[in-house]
Formats: C-alpha cells, sequence, structure tokens
C-alpha cells in the first residue's frame, strides 16, 4: 500500500514537473504535454486500481498493466520523439516476451537516404509454385488461423489479362497447360488512396516509398480497405493466432510485429528485410527468379535496368496511382 | 505528410526520365547515390560463406563487375575424369550417343535439345571431361558455366546480366551475387518441372471458411 | 436552475405513460439488451464473428450508416419549408422531424461505432490528443458534418422547447440563422457521405457523379416518408394534431423525390447495362448474379418492385390522399430504400473485389442482433424526445413557479 502510494505520489511529481516546465514552442511541447496528462491519469488509475489486483497477481502483472496502459495511450509513430520511440519498442518487446515466452528484437530503422524502392515481377518466370506466398506467411507473423497472405497468385487464362477470368486458389500441379501466372500484393502506389483515406493517418507513405501502418494508431474502419484499388490490405478480423516457436524475432515496428485484432496490415516489401538491403521474403523463395527487387534512385540497379530494357506494364494505369511494381515478361 | 508523398510522386517521373537518359549519358549518372549507399562494398551476412565466382567475360548494369555463385560445390557426379580417361569420340553418331547416355548416364537426362542440335560434346570438352567447351573451341571451368549457356541464350544472358533474369541472392544492397545458370536450370533438363503449388489460399479467409481450397 | 427544473420534468415525462407506452419501451429495451450482449460477444471474438471479410469489408453496419444519414438529412424537407418558405402548416411537424433527425443521427454514430475495430482506440479521431486526418479523409469530414448536424438538431429543439417549457417566446434572431445553416449542413450531410464512397476509384460501382444526387434523391424520398408514418403515430396517438395540410405537403415531397429516384435508377440501368463493362460487374453481380452468385438478387428486385408500386401510388392523386393508401405506401417505400440504398448499394460495392474475386456476403447473428439494438436505441431515443416535446408545445410541461 505504501508503495503504491509512493508511486502515485511519485507520478504526480513527474506529471507536475513536465507540465510546469517551460516549453520553447511548438506544437511537438504542447502534444507532449497532453500525452503527458494522459499518462498521468493512467499511472493514477492504475495505480488506484491495482488495489485489485496486487496481493494476488504480484508486481510482473502490475508492470504488464501498466506497460499496456501506456501503449494505448501513446502516440503515433511518426510524432514520437526519439525517446518515445526507444521506450515503447521496449514496452512491446516486453510484453511480446510475456505473450510468446520468446524475446524478439523490434527495429525502428528509418528509410534510407537516396532509395524509393520499386518491385518487378516476371509474368513469363512465375509458374505458380506459390512458394513467395508462404515464405511471405512465415516471415511476416501473419495470423495461422485464417491463413491472412498478402500475396495472391492467380492462374491466368492465355490471351487476355483478366483477373476476373482467372483462380487463386487452384490446388492442381503447376505450370498448367494453356496459363500463365500473375502475383499481386502491395504495389507500394507513388500515389496511394489508402493512405488519402485514412481518418487518423494511421498509415503513411515512408520517404523510400513504403507505405506503412501504425498498428496501435489503427482504429480500424477500413475506409483503406475499400479504398484500395488492388486488394492489397488486410484486417485482423480475430486476434491473430501464431505457435510462439514460429514466430519471426526479427521485426520491425512498421514491420512484422505481432499485430493485434480489429487493426489493419498489409505488405511493406519486407521493410525489417529490406531496410538493413536484405530481399523481401518473396524475393528470396521465389524458385524462378520472377522477383526483382531494388532501389529505382540507383540507375545500375536491377530493377532500372527491368524498367529501362523490358517491355512493362502495371495494374489499372487509368486510376492514376502510379504503382511501384512492375509487370514484364522475357 | 502530403507534401512528402507528392514528392514521391513527382520522383517517380524524373526517375523514369533518368533511365531513358542513362543509355547515353552513362558517365553523368549520378552514382553518388549509389557510392552512399556503399553499393560495391557492402556485403550482407546473409551472403558470407557463399562460394562464389567473379563474372568473367560479362559486366552488370553500368559496367560494374559481378559475381556468380559457384557450380562445383554443388555439383553431384563432379569428377568425370574419373572414368573418361581417353577422350570422347570426336563425332558420335546421334543413336550411338543415345545408347551410351541410356547405358552409362541413366540418371542424366537429355532434354536441353534435340540430338540432332547438341549432344554431349556440344557443351562437355571431349579431350578433359572436367571442362566445358566454347563455341571458339577454348574451355571454361564449371564454376563458369553460364560463359558456355549464353553463346545461345544470348537474350537471357543480356538480362541476366542486367537484372531482369535470373536472381540475385541475400539483398538488393552491397556486393552484387547472381545464381549461376545451373543453379535453377538443370543443364540437362534446363524446363521447371511441374510440380503442386504450396498452400492453397481460402477464399474467403475467414474463421468459417478454413477448409483448403475454399469455395470460389 | 431552470436546466436542472427541465431535465427533472423532461425525465419524469419520458418515465411515466401508459401502459402501451411502457410495454413499447420494454420491448425497446429488450431489444437493446440482446443488441448489446451480441455486441460484447464482438468485442470479445473480434468482426470476425460478423458476415464481414477482406473481400466484403463493409456489411450491415455501413449500410444501415448510410440509409440513416439519408434519415437525418431528411429534416430538412420539414425544417425548410416550415422556417425558410414560412409554411405555418409545417411548424408543428419540424420538432418530430428534428427529433427525426437526432434519432437518426445516434444511431448512424452507433453503426459507425459497431463497425470499428479498435474501438478504444477512437480517441485518436479527437483533434488534439489524437490526429485528425483533414482535410484529406472524406470521413473525418463525415464526422464532422454529422457531428455538426446532431448538434444543430440538438441546439435548435432545446432552445424552442425550453424557452415555451419558461413560458417565453423563443427570439427569431437566435434560432433563424441556426436553422439556415442546418438545412444546408443537411444537404452537406448526404452529399458528404456519398462523397465518401464516391470518391474510391477502386470501386467503380461507387465512383459515380450520380452517387450524390441520388442519395439525396432517395434520402427525400425515404426519410419524409418516415416522418409520415411518424407523425401519422403522433396523430392518432396524442393529442397533438398535425394538420391534413402537412400530411399532403409532406406527401407531395415523397411523391416527387421518389419519382427522381426512379428516373436516376433508370438511368444507372441504362448505364451499367446497355454496353456492359468490365465496370459493370457490381451492378451485373446485383441485378441478375454472377458466375453462379446471387445473394443480392432477389433482395434488390424486391426493392425495386416496391419502390416501383409505392411511387406509382404515391404519384396517383386519389390514392395519395387516402390515409390507408398512404401509409403503406410510404412504409413500403421507405422498406424498399432501405433495402436499396443500404444492402444494394454498400455489398455491391465490394463484389467482385478488386481483383475480380467473387464472394457473397450475408450477414450473421451478431451483426443482425447489434443492428436491431441500434434501431432499438434509435427509436426509444425518439420516442423519449417526443414524449418530452409534445406536452411543451400543448403547453402542459411548464416550469412550476414562472
Amino acid at each position: 500500500m505504501t508503495t503504491r502510494r509512493r508511486r502515485l505520489a511519485r507520478a504526480v511529481r513527474r506529471f507536475w514537473r513536465r507540465s510546469t516546465r517551460t516549453t520553447p514552442s511548438g506544437a511537438v511541447d504542447k502534444a507532449m504535454s497532453r500525452r503527458e496528462a494522459l499518462r498521468f491519469a493512467r499511472d493514477a488509475a492504475t495505480i488506484a486500481a491495482g488495489a485489485a489486483v496486487a496481493t494476488s497477481a504480484g508486481c510482473s502483472r502490475d508492470e504488464e498493466t501498466l506497460a499496456k496502459w501506456d501503449e494505448h495511450f501513446k502516440g503515433n509513430f511518426r510524432l514520437m520523439t526519439d525517446r518515445e520511440k526507444r521506450e515503447t519498442i521496449e514496452r512491446l518487446e516486453r510484453l511480446a516476451r510475456t505473450k510468446i515466452g520468446r524475446k524478439v528484437h523490434i527495429k525502428s530503422t528509418p528509410a534510407k537516404e537516396g532509395v524509393l524502392y520499386g518491385y518487378a515481377f516476371n509474368i513469363g518466370k512465375c509458374k505458380g509454385y506459390r512458394s513467395c506466398v508462404e515464405a511471405c506467411k512465415k516471415e511476416n507473423n501473419q495470423d495461422r488461423r485464417t491463413d491472412m497472405a498478402y500475396i495472391r497468385i492467380f492462374e491466368m487464362k492465355n490471351g487476355k489479362v483478366d483477373l476476373e477470368d482467372s483462380t487463386a486458389d487452384f490446388s492442381h500441379t503447376v505450370p498448367a497447360e494453356g496459363h500463365f501466372y500473375l502475383g499481386t500484393q502491395c504495389f507500394q502506389c507513388a500515389n496511394p488512396p489508402c493512405v488519402d483515406v485514412c481518418p487518423v493517418g494511421a498509415t503513411w507513405q515512408e520517404p523510400d516509398g513504403i507505405t506503412v501502418v501504425d498498428y496501435d494508431w489503427c482504429i480500424g474502419c477500413r475506409y483503406c480497405e475499400a479504398a484500395c484499388p488492388y486488394w492489397a490490405r488486410r484486417f485482423n478480423w480475430n486476434e491473430p493466432e501464431i505457435a510462439p516457436a514460429e514466430v519471426n524475432a526479427n521485426q520491425h515496428y512498421l514491420g512484422n510485429r505481432l499485430r493485434k485484432k480489429g487493426v489493419m496490415e498489409k505488405c511493406t516489401f519486407c521493410i525489417q528485410r529490406s531496410r538493413e538491403g536484405r530481399n523481401p521474403a518473396c524475393v528470396e523463395a521465389c524458385p524462378t527468379g520472377a522477383r526483382v527487387f531494388g532501389n529505382l534512385l540507383d540507375p545500375n540497379s536491377e530493377i532500372r535496368y527491368v524498367i529501362e530494357n523490358k517491355k512493362v506494364f502495371r495494374l489499372k494505369e487509368d486510376l492514376g496511382t502510379d504503382p511501384k511494381f512492375w509487370y514484364y515478361m522475357d | 505528410m502530403i507534401a512528402r508523398r507528392w514528392l514521391a510522386v513527382a520522383a517517380l517521373p524524373a526517375v523514369l526520365a533518368a533511365c531513358g537518359a542513362a543509355d547515353t549519358d552513362d558517365a553523368a549518372t549520378p552514382s553518388s547515390i549509389a557510392m552512399s549507399l556503399e553499393t560495391d562494398a557492402t556485403e550482407l551476412r546473409a551472403l558470407r560463406g557463399v562460394p562464389r565466382v567473379a563474372v568473367e567475360g560479362i559486366v552488370g548494369p553500368g559496367g560494374r563487375p559481378f559475381f556468380t555463385t559457384a557450380r562445383l560445390p554443388h555439383m553431384t557426379q563432379g569428377r568425370c575424369g574419373l572414368c573418361h580417361v581417353r577422350p570422347l569420340d570426336p563425332a558420335p553418331a546421334a543413336t550411338g550417343q543415345e545408347a551410351i547416355v541410356r547405358t552409362m548416364h541413366v540418371d542424366i537426362p537429355s532434354r536441353h535439345a534435340p540430338p540432332t542440335t547438341m549432344n554431349c560434346r556440344t557443351c562437355h570438352d571431349g579431350n578433359d571431361l572436367e571442362r566445358l567447351r566454347l563455341n571458339d573451341g577454348s574451355t571454361v571451368g564449371f564454376d563458369h558455366a553460364y560463359r558456355l549457356c549464353v553463346q545461345c541464350h544470348f537474350q537471357q544472358g543480356r538480362d541476366w546480366a542486367g537484372g531482369a533474369h535470373g536472381k540475385r541472392l541475400a539483398g538488393w544492397l552491397g556486393v552484387r551475387v547472381v545464381e549461376n545458370c545451373t543453379a535453377c536450370h538443370d543443364p540437362h533438363a534446363p524446363r521447371f518441372a511441374p510440380r503442386a503449388p504450396e498452400g492453397t489460399p481460402r477464399i474467403p479467409r475467414t474463421i468459417r471458411n478454413t477448409h483448403p481450397g475454399g469455395r470460389r | 436552475m431552470g436546466f436542472a427544473h427541465f431535465f427533472r420534468d423532461a425525465l419524469g415525462a419520458v418515465v411515466s405513460g401508459g401502459w402501451r407506452y411502457h410495454a413499447w419501451m420494454s420491448v425497446l429495451t429488450l431489444v437493446m439488451v440482446i443488441g448489446g450482449y451480441a455486441y460484447w460477444v464482438q468485442l470479445q471474438e473480434g468482426l470476425a464473428v460478423t458476415g464481414m471479410n477482406d473481400h466484403v469489408s463493409w456489411g450491415l453496419y455501413i449500410s444501415n450508416f448510410t440509409f440513416l444519414v439519408g434519415l437525418a438529412a431528411a429534416a430538412v424537407m420539414l425544417v425548410m419549408p416550415a422556417y425558410v418558405l414560412h409554411d405555418v402548416e409545417f411548424t408543428k411537424a419540424v420538432l418530430i422531424g428534428e427529433g427525426v433527425a437526432v434519432a437518426a443521427l445516434c444511431m448512424c454514430l452507433g453503426f459507425v461505432v459497431v463497425d470499428l475495430g479498435n474501438p478504444l482506440a477512437s480517441w485518436h479521431l479527437v483533434p488534439g490528443i489524437g490526429h485528425l486526418n483533414f482535410p484529406a479523409s472524406l470521413l473525418t469530414w463525415d464526422i464532422i458534418v454529422l457531428n455538426g448536424y446532431l448538434a444543430l438538431n440538438l441546439l435548435i429543439p432545446f432552445y424552442l422547447l425550453y424557452t415555451r417549457y419558461c413560458g417565453k417566446t423563443p427570439k427569431k434572431g437566435l434560432y433563424m440563422p441556426l436553422m439556415y445553416v442546418s438545412v444546408g449542413w443537411a444537404v452537406a450531410i448526404h452529399m458528404v457521405t456519398a462523397f465518401l464512397l464516391a470518391g474510391l476509384p477502386a470501386r467503380p460501382f461507387w465512383n459515380s457523379s450520380l452517387m450524390g444526387p441520388r442519395f439525396l434523391a432517395s434520402a427525400f424520398a425515404g426519410g419524409p416518408a418516415f416522418m409520415i408514418l411518424a407523425l401519422g403515430l403522433v396523430d392518432a396517438l396524442t393529442s397533438y394534431s398535425i394538420s391534413k395540410n402537412a400530411f399532403r405537403k409532406l406527401a407531395m415531397i415523397v411523391t416527387v423525390a421518389a419519382q427522381v429516384n426512379l428516373i436516376m435508377l433508370a438511368s444507372e440501368i441504362f448505364k451499367e447495362f446497355y454496353w456492359p463493362t468490365h465496370h459493370s460487374q457490381s451492378a451485373r453481380y446485383l441485378f441478375f448474379g454472377l458466375h453462379g452468385h446471387d445473394a443480392l438478387v432477389p433482395w434488390i428486385w424486391t426493392a425495386i418492385t416496391m419502390n416501383v408500386v409505392a411511387t406509382l401510388v404515391l404519384t396517383i392523386h386519389p390514392l395519395r390522399r387516402r390515409r390507408t393508401m398512404l401509409y403503406p405506401a410510404c412504409f413500403v417505400l421507405f422498406v424498399a430504400i432501405w433495402i436499396e440504398k443500404g444492402m444494394g448499394l454498400i455489398i455491391p460495392g465490394f463484389i467482385p473485389s478488386p481483383l475480380g474475386e467473387i464472394v457473397d456476403y450475408a450477414p450473421t447473428w451478431v451483426e443482425i442482433a447489434v443492428t436491431m439494438g441500434i434501431w432499438a436505441a434509435g427509436l426509444a431515443i425518439f420516442t423519449a424526445l417526443v414524449r418530452v416535446a409534445i406536452p411543451i408545445e400543448l403547453g402542459r410541461l411548464r416550469r412550476p413557479t414562472g
């Protein structure tokens, strides 16, 4: 009881000190103090409520509750200070450890200077093996219960490019006679309709061209899912389930960290890999080399070679979304 | 945020325009961006320990040298010279070759081209079966098999050097190591084998629709 | 002081009544409780317990939302004649209309909230502590206009009722400007909601310039149709009489709007089917079914039949003038527009998916229960508002000591 009261007193002192300190200028400080106020409310509420659980649950449970409160009242990732980013990542790592009993590493690697990611898909080479789909699921910690997948491989009839006249749930031996295969995922549009429509700014385009989602800021209205002309966004209709042993511990805040029910997610070109210079999991998994990934701003990159030397097309050019995903063939 | 997005939108046509310029004005292309990323110097951890050879006679985009994966460490029947102590018959009859392959090399398919077009000696050096023979009579080791392939498959060779064909290992940044032709294609049967696809998407993906191969 | 009295008396008026009133409110409460339980299940399990999925990502909730925005907007059809055009016949009906608007808006907000996957994060919408992506996101526009319209429709009747409760005459200079604002605002809430859908190039079925006007036409048909039914009930069950002329004029509004709505429907059908393109696939799915999927076909044809029949009945003057024909026609029209604008507008927008996949949608018991719960809440709000407004308007409920 006394420790709790001491903690409450400390919270009050901290709040008082921060709210009365002279702020040089700007909205960030205002937002900070607002957030401080929320944090104070959280501290007070948790400490007061702690009376009920503390005796039976002990300290770690208390800390978990505190971390969850902090998580609930944290800000949008884009507006966080470096310290706030560090704090939330530390909390998320701790919570993940409690949840799956394993250590995870969550990065917040920013975009590299002079990099704009682009992707090319060789419809002449894809054979429909779907190795990319499975690799993507494993890499990005998607819900195993419903088998969420960012990638769709469409089996298209020769003679036309008509998605409606194609199938994605084929299970016969591939490649099938008279068909070719076309894969879709998030095209990381340069002009993404999904970003505009988000009412809370929970999704945005990073400087390296990757459209990301702040899973903890998303309110789950699914307007972006309706707005995407490429059906690239996925919603967590249920609490995502994944066996602790299968969790990919190499994570990024804006990428494959563990999600929760009721929020959107999407392909990020494996931001946890690509920002380290590695290829996305789908590129790595492709057994036929049908997937090309690279830096559009590097004139010597493979992706630039494809765009400059092959005949390419993009899906739904008429919508003006300017996808950074090109199809080509040999 | 919006401003940044528009910046990206504006940047894309510029990139594409620059692509066109790159052909004629190679020296002026700003490779400084690439330099700042240490494209040439960086080596991703995933590449460490990958046996590789520097590609000979072919350069990548921008005249850059690159690496390809070594073939020899992956060969299951490498030491041909152990049996083939004498040179091969200089001009075997098509049927003769068939017979030899059927009896001595039943495990080696022969589905690259009809025997009227290719026979063993088209690629293997008859005098030294540890080497591959190029059209001009010179020979290369198995690690440089790509040099043999691109003689006929010059279009694929060009795309392989450029990056539209084949597969780059590990990452988009740093040392460029691409798979050798023979890493993906069996030289004796280069076409990819048909097989069952992995997994089956559920359409729609719901907690109720848990049967594989959902309805369409 | 006065407010405390007012609210106490208002509460008194709401909780007292005959057995029929209590039975009605009890039924509504029961439905609300069932809806509340269903929502609790949804909160626990996630939206997976609904019929929605990544293909059809909005369903019954958003369908009802779009429909109810229209119902809310329809209040303007009572306000405008009464106050802007100074038609005295309408003045008594206006308060009822605004009650409908308030109830409809509460239901709208309810439907949006139950549709959220992460409702605990909805504070992210609050400017200052959150981040409202205005003006880029049409959804933020909708949040602003809906809440603004709700405020207007609470403020104006409250002022009118409160002044009358205090035995004073409302000052025109105070409420008239708000009345004018609310007329424009009513159109705005509907256009903005239409733009919310029409602004999506991903969904050709919605991405049409007719969306806004058609929304308005159907709203001004379905909304006043509901008003006629509500006013009819008030007229029959209470001593608050509504003039025959008000009914006649309202019925005229419904008729014209229903006719315009049908013309627009015809225009849409022509465009989609004279030369069907890939963009017509949703319409084909809706009206005829696609590759064996035809979940909506019976619904839309029922709606169209009801729509046409009701419009015909309303168009023929002798039929429209008879109450025995007017009420059923209004009811049929209301239901027709609910189907057409709810299920018939939102769901087919998602079918086929942007990548051509066809997945039928059917609401689950959770969705249906939550939807009924919200409707019950809306009806309860409306009943309570009317319950307070009528005695004040009739002069029965007054501030105790002058």
